[in-house]
């Protein structure tokens, strides 16, 4: 067997784990790809960050599906926000080609350790109470109605907050498309704190928004050459396998058990990150 | 805690619609499908012995033999090389959202959306233009 056979087959066991981990934690498969192909393999940052864009898609691509048939997903709000988004992801791809890579490591590590934040602390409320439309809501029909299982019944709601709200995914978008991650935490904060949507209904819109942000920024990585086929094919199918596993295993075990394990690896990673693009690692 | 718990007449927001949860299938067989040509991409590589291309991680950095142009691995794929069929389906994998958001242009306009057809056009346009490499 070829030393190549053996990289790829490495990589992909990696990339399951990888995947495993991500959706354990609730940050989603791909927030590993990165740290494991740089500090694990040695690879190049931005060919690192190609791969783990196009992983993105793969695995947000299932979920979404699954929300929008669960009446959960506001389409209208995610089309709308998808503006932001994708001229932010385009943005954040573009400047990737153009900086420093150590500014790169640097930039991931503290993203990953502020995406900790709202999982140590149960975030915003479930459902949001004395919430208008603001003008643009009312004027694009943004309000909805969605069925609660908890509550057993729909609950109705507005929508407001939606010029904060662009502004916010613009961030995201541009985090994603320059860190090669979904950027699904910063969409929920925004949809939650801004734009006041219930709990819900924004981690579903944001599952929706997350593939086609992340197609966004991964057409101008290819066409870079900055997705090594060899090496995005294990990636792509390992975290895909992974966070399939996760999302299984998830059903049976307590969310804050599971995060109160593996909190410390994404710290102890993030840390990493940090010291490599202050570049002391 | 008080829920509004109740029924109104707000504006359908699409989802559930049976033409919405069409798209998600697309979206679903669109990956299964790109998944489904990178593996067997990868399959052919693991187990062919090839006679050109990298035989080691180093010449697979660095050997900058990856076509990246649309031309090249089409080429590449009718050679039946293992390399050129991942970069398909990599494309396929990209083109999944992008097809769902183009749907959802069709959608919007069978609802005579016609703010939300503008919207979701912008938000193509800007896709396509990220995929042909015009930035």
């Amino acid at each position: 067997m070829l030393g190549l056979d053996l990289f790829v087959i490495g990589i992909f066991t990696a990339a399951v784990a990888a995947g495993l981990v991500g959706s354990l934690v609730g940050l989603g498969g791909g927030i590993f790809i990165v740290p494991l192909l740089t500090i694990g393999f040695g690879l190049d940052i931005r060919l690192a960050i190609g791969t783990s864009i196009v992983s993105v898609i793969a695995t947000s691509s299932g979920a979404a599906a699954a929300y929008v048939r669960d009446h959960l997903t506001n389409v209208r709000v995610g089309m709308l926000l998808e503006l932001a988004t994708t001229t932010g992801a385009v943005t954040g791809a573009y400047v990737a080609g153009l900086i420093n890579a150590q500014i790169l490591f640097y930039l991931f590590g503290a993203i990953l350790l502020l995406s900790v934040l709202p999982l140590a602390r149960k975030l915003g409320e479930d459902l949001p109470r004395g919430v208008k439309d603001d003008a643009i809501a009312a004027r694009l029909r943004l309000a909805s109605v969605y069925p609660d299982q908890a509550l057993g019944s729909s609950v109705s709601y507005s929508v407001t907050g939606v010029p904060p709200g662009m502004g916010m995914m613009y961030v995201a978008g541009l985090v994603s498309g320059l860190l090669g991650i979904g950027s699904g935490a910063l969409k929920v904060l925004a949809m939650d704190t801004a734009m006041r949507l219930p709990m819900k209904v924004s981690s579903a819109t944001s599952n929706f928004m997350i593939g086609v942000t992340a197609a966004a920024s991964a057409g101008i990585y290819f066409w870079r050459g900055d997705v090594v086929p060899l090496i995005a094919a294990p990636v792509a199918l390992g975290v895909l396998v992974g966070a399939t596993l996760g999302a299984r295993l998830l059903v049976r075990f307590n969310n804050t058990t599971v995060r109160l394990i593996f909190l410390p690896v994404v710290v102890a990673v993030s840390l990493e990150m940090l010291l490599r693009g202050l570049g002391v690692a | 805690m008080s829920a509004q718990a109740q029924v109104t007449e707000a504006e359908p927001n699409l989802s559930g619609h049976p033409m919405e949860i069409w798209i998600s299938r697309v979206l679903r067989l669109g990956v299964i499908l790109a998944a489904a040509i990178i593996l067997l991409g990868l399959v052919i590589f693991v187990v062919t012995t090839p006679s050109s291309g990298p035989t080691s991680v180093h010449q697979l950095l660095h050997s900058g033999e990856v076509s990246v142009t649309p031309h090249g691995i089409l080429r590449g794929v009718a050679n039946g090389n293992a390399t050129s069929l991942i970069q398909l389906g990599v494309l396929a994998l990209i083109l999944t959202p992008v097809t769902r958001v183009a749907m959802s242009i069709a959608l919007f306009s069978a609802q005579r959306d016609g703010v939300f057809v503008l919207i979701t056009s912008v938000v193509l346009a800007v896709l396509v233009a990220g995929l042909t490499g015009v930035i």
